[in-house]
């Protein structure tokens, strides 16, 4: 065995090697103090010109975000472990306010609050870096909404559709399928992004707040199964983090994506859940003694989430046109949508998405509840097939809810009404989809078209799902060309129409029930009279 | 300080320093008690900076309340300083603080012993950051006045000059949420503010030569534009080179903060 030694010079030479660029430089710096520190923040004494949201460098190379300024000292949070930190170290100021590197080389990676990569794949190559904090595009940098966003759920493009640079919010308990849907929704881009067209391309950022490490873990390697983790990065800020660091995760996951919206491109990001980040700005708060307001929040909670959400955008053709849509997540506690935190960002947002533990129990998944969620924007970004087969989908359905709750006494219902119930509950099943099953738009508008028109009413409600599946094979294999039509044209005209009926007709003939039964029954034919029966003779002529 | 505070603050440490009536060590010392009373009575405090009230009664209740602890001048002084606007009750108490502790300085001045006070109070500063029990036990809250001077008085009592005794021991009782070597610093760079000067802390390994200090000197002249008053801390934990801290500034060419440096890159 040779002897592993290495020679002192050799160590000399490498240190050399590696400190030749450094230059030492001695400059005049602003030094300040630790007057305090405890609980993840720090007070600063000194340090008389730093600025709001400036990075601030303590001793043991920590930084630290400046958020009070005081008369005569500083309350910074510390972004990272606080316990190197003691009373009356040093604190320099860095002249930076918070940014993080952003770019193209993102995509793909998970990193922290900072950037800085936590997936083991080697340093992120940053094309530049973007301040947190910065002004939301003003009115004049913005466009209508009107390009549409799809989730790829069919309950959510027909009656809550989101449009490119919309925010809308997805509430609701736990365990209710909030970070499904919004998963789906990325999963969703997958053929946008395998098209390679810039125009469709939608680049998404999944920002993690408070979460268990084992969720995160386990939505990236869902993405990656799934082939979307090549256009998504993940900003994650764990339950262990600092509060620091998941204050302002939604930030820097909001600067990756302002940076390719102002780039031109549309991007889409998850913000998993705005409500642990108002817990973590709520202890921040109340340990640099701001004044506690409702439920202890501090005064500025609302504009915590504004600032954020306004950020989202449809910049204008002149700045590239560029899109940054966003999906907050907020969890409710026991379905109380009026509780302070739920109340603020829906009235911030752009519509929103309810989903209730009920209906989830029920098995309707996503479970969606239709009363209470809508869409302001997204209605205008529809495609115009969606919107011709979707149109009263919403009201129907919320009418069958009502009507469904009176019958359930069991009073004798008249025609119509039997009618609407058997009608509403088709809908219902059409609406369940699984998870990680996205739809491509075209089969959705056939399924939608087949419930809301009535064609599904002879098929058992049992059997619904698998007609669908069945019917979309089927167009698949003999009426391809509508489907290309319907996505091509993104719309529905009279002659698709004409041959979805025919081809639900003919398909009809050949679906077979649960029970075993064909779904169309040969009615029973009454024998011809006697009389009515001709016979008809072959005469043979023989050729003379 | 803020706004119309910062004006009267300016304006009553002009009237300190050109009246030579008042810069005596007692004169200080009353003023100094009586910014202790204000600040303990909550009410008087508010009663005295009330704009509601006119400048004749805020001053009159001054004079009547205050005559049997201070001297004349005193009086005369903290008269002057409540018919002033303070945008903050707080800023008073310490107006009056930096108007006793400069009225104390002045004195020293006048019998050229400035130097020495200054350098005492420098030295305190740097016994009590080198020795963390001493600043745990002068930092105590609970301790009374009397034995905070007792350990004062223990430790320098035959060296110090009284002026320097006295003004620590009341900076101390009174630091306002301040550190003990903030309050401190503080206290000397209001000595050196008298003068004109800029306090300029200069760390080395070893002690710097006669040429080498006045060398720095000037070149830290002509970048603050201002005298300089050079404190020396020698400390061989710097290695070799020079620290300048000035205000909240540092300069920091030591061979100590190249290797921390060095460091920070190397683990990039």
């Amino acid at each position: 065995m040779t002897e592993l030694q290495i020679k002192p010079e050799d160590i000399r030479s490498a240190i050399e090697k590696n400190v030749a660029n450094f230059n030492p430089k001695t400059t005049k710096d602003e030094v300040g103090r630790v007057a305090e520190t405890g609980d993840g923040i720090a007070r600063v004494e000194g340090l008389p010109s730093a600025m709001t949201s400036e990075l601030l460098e303590f001793e043991n190379g920590l930084l630290g975000v400046a958020l009070n300024l005081d008369v005569a000292e500083i309350g910074a949070v510390l972004l990272g472990d606080s316990s190197g930190i003691q009373e009356g170290q040093e604190v320099r100021r860095t002249g930076r306010v918070l940014e993080v590197p952003v770019g193209e080389a993102f995509l793909g990676r998970t990193v922290d609050p900072l950037g800085n990569p936590i997936d083991g794949l080697g340093p992120i190559k940053a094309s530049a870096s973007r301040a947190l904090e910065l002004q939301a595009p003003t009115v004049v940098e913005r466009q209508p909404v009107k390009e549409s966003l799809e989730f790829g759920v069919k309950a959510v493009d027909a009656m809550t559709a989101v449009g490119r640079g919309q925010r809308q919010l997805i509430i609701g308990d736990r365990g209710t399928g909030k970070t499904a849907l919004a998963i789906d929704a990325i999963i969703n881009q997958k053929e946008n992004w395998k098209s390679g067209d810039p125009k469709k391309q939608v680049r998404c950022i999944y920002v993690a707040v408070g979460q268990k490490g084992s969720t995160i873990a386990s939505v990236r390697a869902t993405l990656e199964k799934y082939g979307a983790l090549e256009y998504t990065t993940i900003v994650a800020a764990t339950a262990s983090d600092p509060a620091g660091f998941k204050f302002i995760a939604p930030y820097a996951g909001s600067a990756i994506g302002q940076h390719w919206m102002y780039e031109g491109k549309a991007a889409l990001i998850v913000f998993d859940d705005l409500t642990k980040q108002a817990e973590a700005y709520r202890a921040v708060s109340l340990l640099l003694r701001r004044p506690p307001g409702r439920e202890a929040y501090p005064g500025d909670v609302f504009y915590l989430h504004s600032r954020l959400l306004e950020r989202c955008a449809k910049l204008s053709n002149e700045l590239g046109g560029g899109s940054l849509t966003g999906l907050p997540i907020i969890e409710t506690k026991a379905n109380d949508v009026s509780a302070y935190i739920p109340t603020n960002v829906i009235s911030i947002t752009d519509g929103q998405i309810f989903l209730e533990t009920d209906l989830f129990n029920s098995g309707i998944r996503p479970a969606i509840n239709v009363g209470i969620s809508v869409s302001r924007v997204g209605g205008s970004a529809q495609p115009k097939a969606m919107r011709k087969v979707a149109g009263r989908l919403r009201l129907d359905l919320a009418q069958f809810r009502e009507l469904e709750a009176f019958a359930a006494f069991g009073s004798d219902l008249d025609a119509a009404s039997k009618q609407q119930l058997e009608r509403g509950s088709r809908l219902v099943q059409l609406l369940i989809q699984g998870q990680y099953a996205p739809l491509p738009m075209e089969k959705a508008v056939a399924s939608l078209w087949a419930g809301t028109t009535g064609n599904l009413d002879d098929v058992p409600v049992d059997d619904i799902s698998r007609f669908e599946v069945e019917f979309h094979n089927y167009l698949d294999r003999e009426q391809s060309a509508v489907l290309k039509s319907i996505r091509e044209t993104r719309d529905l005209s009279d002659s698709d129409i004409e041959t979805l009926k025919s081809a639900i007709n003919n398909f009809k003939k050949q679906f077979v029930k649960a029970n075993g039964q064909p779904l169309l029954v040969d009615s029973d034919v009454e024998a011809l009279a006697e009389e009515d029966v001709e016979q008809a003779q072959i005469k043979i002529q023989k050729r003379a | 300080m803020l706004g119309a505070s910062k004006n009267s603050y300016i304006a009553l440490i002009k009237a300190v320093d050109s009246n030579k009536g008042i810069q005596s060590f007692n004169d200080a010392k009353s003023l100094l008690v009586a910014a202790k009373i204000i600040a303990t009575n909550k009410s008087l405090l508010n009663t005295l900076t009330d704009s509601g009230l006119s400048n004749e009664a805020r001053s009159g209740i001054a004079k009547d309340l205050l005559t049997k602890i201070g001297s004349k001048s005193a009086i005369e002084l903290i008269a002057q300083a409540v018919t002033l606007r303070w945008s903050d009750p707080e800023d008073l108490i310490q107006a009056l603080e930096d108007s006793g502790f400069r009225a104390a300085f002045a004195g020293s001045e006048n019998s050229n012993e400035l130097d020495r006070v200054e350098d005492e109070i420098f030295a305190f500063e740097r016994a009590i950051a080198a020795s963390g029990e001493l600043e745990l036990m002068l930092a105590d809250p609970n301790i009374t006045s009397e034995s905070r001077l007792k350990i004062i008085n223990d430790l320098v009592g035959k060296t110090f000059n009284q002026t320097s005794i006295e003004l620590v021991n009341y900076a101390l009782g009174n630091r306002h949420s301040r550190s003990i070597t903030t309050t401190l610093k503080d206290l000397s760079k209001l000595a050196a503010d008298r003068r004109g000067r800029l306090l300029a802390e200069v760390t080395t390994a070893i002690a710097l030569s006669a040429d080498q200090e006045t060398r720095l000197v000037s070149s830290l002249k002509t970048i603050y534009k201002q005298d300089i008053q050079l404190k020396k801390v020698v400390d061989k934990k710097v290695i070799g080179g020079v620290a300048v801290r000035i205000g909240d500034e540092v300069i920091d060419g030591t061979v100590s903060n190249r290797i921390a440096q060095i460091k920070k890159e190397l683990a990039v």
